[in-house]
């Protein structure tokens, strides 16, 4: 009998420190299928420590994450990932190709070498984010934006399931943030879940229709139109001033 | 791209067309080519060989053979050898391996200390097995080098057997006269104030032959730096037994021995630098000291005089 | 036996075997790793000589072969509590096993000879005199086998993980949610490095190891922008300084393991200088036509904010713009030229005024700025 699975993912009793010092504390998420979803929170609140630790690239103190109900490690293939543009090293000696073609590593496997439907896949989704011409570009000479372009076309290649960004419009000017947002609507029509660190509280109504406010805590978690108040973000700012320009 | 690879090259080049005096390592000529290590073996075998064979020597003077590094032209040498002569007792370290194996294909090869008593080689107490390789300020043992000199390079011309016997007993006639020279220079101090004080072991054979008591600072290797205690215990040694004077060696720092010197001034005890004494290697021809006799003499005359 | 020949073959083999490794090795920024390994070694003999009490056992060797080994896993151990900086990680291991040798050294074995020279051999010199003899037939130089040997394990590793070094140099975060596990692959990187590390110092010794690991990369760095080009490219030039410096070495009569690690250091500084993109002069150049793109554009700038403006006579004159953007009189003029040349302005009576194409183009390059500049804002 097959076991209905209403949320993809599911973090239970998280908790994350460095020394002594929580940078989560205590965190139960449930994040439905097919939703488009922003991590809201102030500096420090731990936005991408929940990201990564959902990721198994930092080990909890304590807690579990399920994803389709099965363990991250037989889910892997199914997760992608699009790292802070700033945790590489842009002046590495590869080209744009290159970079996007590492999003299909996962797939190929040990010991194998990407081949020509990968290349394929990987000049596709090139055009598709709009770096058509940039193919044979050395990374080192992209600008931000075309950087996090170059990020978001690897997370494309990768054909995940469930996608995790992690500030994905930091430092990209306007034409970019607009076209990563299509993108990122784009995989949310294809039925994936997309769950975005965002740090700009005005564009979160506009581009997302799930929201995850976080302060070490969970503050709330849910759709947006229904958790995203001005008491709730206040909470999560500990604030009382009035956040939103409405 | 090209333009300015064509630059790196021009810039390139005149440095590997420069400097087109090479320096040959043998006269070309019929004699045998033989390469020893240290000057101290250079001499020896110069002594034996005289002018029957082409010698050339690795390391100069002052150099200490723990830290020798070769040239490009040792490297020539040592191809062209007939004959490697070296030290022995892992004193050239890793080098000997080499010389043995080599032994193998076309080249003689001669360690000078190999017929040496072992039993008389001075063992170290908290490594056994291992023994100090600094035996030439010992003649007796140098003349036992010597005889070994002679039976090697008999063994590579037997037709020259002659002239290198006579060198030899014309040699030992000399080290037997260095002997003596050594030993009535000593007897000027008294048995219990000849404490020889140096930078660094390598005078345990001296000290054995010539009744003095040897006290290094640093160990056999000279890559390893004095402790504090042994410092310290050096130095309280120094003011109880009225040494005066301490003495610095060629080959290794003057900075350690002088800070014992500080030491020691600082329990109110002045001890005199006595002088600089060959250790490793023979002096050189600027202070008259370029052969092994002239060199065991100046050391001598240094700690006497500094004793007395 | 041709020794000439054999120390330039033996250069060549440490030259590639290193580079392949160090390319990696220089991309992580942990060059500092081979100078620690060519240290810490001295560790590992200093025990195993404790162990056999021989200074000549072949165990010295092992040992020093285990201790490179704990050095990179320290580091990398250390490295990934993610507390500190690779440079860091390694300036805490290395003088902490090497300390530890030395003290070990002057307690306990102070009268033996006893240091790295004395147990590797470490003297590209003598290398062609360290055979392989069985029976009387010389088989050569024992360093050709030995480095042959580590080069062809480099170069299968390469080869076969290209892929996973790849990525996991560049992005390890990645790496991981792929399911490439980067420490597994960093350890044995590293365990690579330790090896090549301990096996080129008995052939060649301390210096050029990290000559030979640390400057063809640097050098290949500058030179291209391909990973795997890096690599064939360190490969040729570490082989191209190990020939040009033993002919160098034979004609001065020098030390041939020193003018090596000298043309290392030559050719690093020509390439640092005359790199066709990456280089100081090609660099500097691009600064400078940069910063006149920049002044020429604040100059239409200036002019396209006034030009309707009434007093346009005033603010658009030759003198009066020397004066609000305060350049030279000189460096003004080179502006103009150069704007002139491109038919973008046009002076009248000492006024400069926009042509039609330089409108545009200032319309556009404006849009472009502060296009960008709202992105930054919105961060």
């Amino acid at each position: 009998m097959e076991k209905e699975v209403k949320y993809i993912i599911e973090v239970e009793d998280m908790t994350v420190a460095y020394n002594v010092k929580p940078v989560l504390w205590d965190i139960d998420l449930k994040i439905p299928k097919g939703v488009l979803m922003a991590i809201i929170g102030p500096n420090g609140a731990g936005k991408s420590t929940l990201i990564k630790a959902m990721l198994d690239l930092i080990k909890p103190v304590s807690g579990n994450v399920s994803f389709n109900g099965k363990s991250y490690k037989e889910e892997r293939k199914h997760i992608g990932y699009v790292p802070q543009s700033e945790s590489v090293d842009w002046d590495f000696p590869a080209s744009v190709l290159d970079v996007v073609l590492m999003g299909r590593y996962g797939k190929l496997g040990w010991f194998k070498r990407p081949k020509e439907e990968d290349r394929k896949k990987s000049l596709e989704a090139l055009e598709k984010v709009d770096m058509g011409e940039f193919v044979d570009r050395q990374i080192s000479e992209l600008s931000g934006g075309q950087q996090q372009r170059v990020f978001l076309a690897r997370a494309l290649v990768q054909e995940a399931d469930i996608y995790f960004m992690d500030e994905p419009f930091k430092g990209v000017d306007a034409k970019t943030e607009v076209a990563i947002m299509n993108i990122l609507k784009d995989l949310k029509n294809q039925g994936k879940t997309v769950i975005v660190v965002h740090h700009d509280l005005q564009t979160v109504e506009h581009y997302f229709d799930w929201v995850t406010l976080l302060n070490t805590q969970l503050i709330v978690s849910g759709p947006v139109k229904e958790v995203y108040t001005e008491e709730n973000l206040n909470k999560a700012y500990r604030s009382k001033g009035k956040i939103l320009r409405r | 791209m090209k333009k300015n690879l064509l630059i790196l090259f021009t810039l390139v080049l005149p440095i590997i067309i420069m400097g087109c005096e090479k320096k040959s390592s043998f006269p070309e000529n019929d004699k045998p080519n033989v390469v020893a290590t240290t000057t101290l073996v250079g001499d020896l075998v110069h002594n034996i060989g005289g002018d029957k064979i082409n010698l050339k020597t690795l390391m100069g003077p002052g150099i200490d053979p723990h830290m020798y590094k070769a040239s490009a032209g040792d490297v020539t040498a040592m191809q062209k050898a007939d004959m490697i002569i070296y030290s022995g007792i892992h004193l050239e370290g890793k080098m000997e391996d080499i010389f043995e194996n080599l032994e193998k294909i076309d080249k003689k090869v001669l360690a000078v200390s190999k017929d040496i008593d072992r039993s008389k080689l001075l063992d170290f107490a908290t490594n056994p097995g291992n023994y100090d390789p600094h035996i030439w300020f010992d003649v007796s043992m140098w003349k036992e080098s010597a005889l070994a000199v002679n039976q090697g390079l008999k063994e590579l011309m037997p037709e020259e057997a002659e002239t290198f016997d006579k060198n030899l007993e014309s040699y030992l006639l000399e080290l037997d006269e260095l002997d003596r020279y050594v030993k009535m220079r000593s007897n000027e101090i008294p048995r219990e104030k000849r404490i020889l004080v140096t930078a660094h072991d390598a005078f345990g054979y001296f000290g054995e032959a010539y009744d003095f008591q040897v006290k290094g600072l640093q160990g056999i290797s000279t890559a390893a730096e004095a402790g504090t205690r042994d410092m310290r215990n050096l130095a309280n040694f120094i003011v109880e037994n009225q040494v005066k004077s301490v003495f610095v060696e060629t080959s290794v720092p003057r900075k350690s021995i002088m800070a014992l010197q500080e030491a020691v001034k600082a329990q109110g005890f002045d001890v005199k630098i006595g002088g600089e004494l060959y250790s490793d290697s023979t002096g050189d021809e600027s202070m008259g000291t370029e052969t092994y006799i002239e060199t065991f003499r100046a050391n001598i005359d240094t700690i006497v005089d500094g004793l007395k | 036996m041709n020794p000439e020949l054999e120390i330039q073959m033996i250069a060549v083999i440490v030259a590639v075997a290193s580079s392949l490794p160090g390319v990696f090795l220089v991309l992580r920024r942990m060059a500092m790793m081979t100078d620690a390994i060519t240290h810490t070694i001295l560790l590992g003999i200093v025990i195993a000589f404790f162990i056999t009490g021989s200074l000549t056992s072949p165990l010295l060797v092992v040992g020093a072969a285990i201790m490179g080994l704990l050095t990179v896993f320290l580091t990398e151990v250390l490295n990934n509590t993610n507390l500190m900086s690779k440079d860091s990680a390694i300036g805490i291991v290395f003088p902490l096993l090497f300390s530890i040798a030395i003290i070990l050294i002057s307690k306990y074995a102070g009268s033996v000879h006893l240091d790295t020279d004395s147990v590797l051999l470490g003297q590209i010199e003598f290398a062609p005199f360290d055979r392989i003899i069985i029976g009387g037939k010389d088989f050569g130089p024992r360093a050709i086998y030995m480095m042959g040997t580590i080069l062809v394990i480099n170069l299968v590793f390469v080869v076969a993980f290209f892929k996973e070094l790849k990525i996991v140099t560049f992005d390890p975060a990645l790496a991981a949610v792929l399911g490439i596990t980067p420490t597994l692959i960093h350890y044995m990187l590293m365990g690579v490095v330790s090896v090549t590390a301990v096996g080129a110092f008995e052939a060649v010794g301390s210096i050029l190891v990290i000559a030979f690991m640390v400057g063809p990369p640097v050098t290949a760095y500058l030179l291209t922008d391909d990973l795997k080009k890096m690599i064939v490219f360190s490969s040729i030039i570490g082989a191209l300084n190990g020939v040009i410096g033993f002919n160098i070495a034979m004609q001065a009569d020098v030390s041939i393991a020193g003018t090596m690690a000298v043309v290392t250091g030559i050719t690093f500084g020509l390439v640092f200088i005359f790199a066709p993109k990456k280089g100081l002069i090609t660099t500097m150049n691009r600064r400078r036509v940069q910063k006149k793109q920049f002044a020429a554009n604040s100059l239409l700038f200036h002019i396209l904010n006034h030009e309707r403006e009434d007093d346009v006579d005033y603010h658009n004159s030759i003198s009066n713009i020397e004066v609000n953007l305060n350049w030279h009189k000189g460096y003004l003029d080179k502006i103009i030229d150069s704007l002139m040349d491109n038919k973008q302005i046009i002076i009248e009576n000492n006024i400069i005024y926009l042509t039609d194409e330089g409108r545009e183009y200032s319309i556009k390059s404006y849009e472009d700025i502060v296009g960008s500049l709202k992105g930054a804002y919105l961060s």
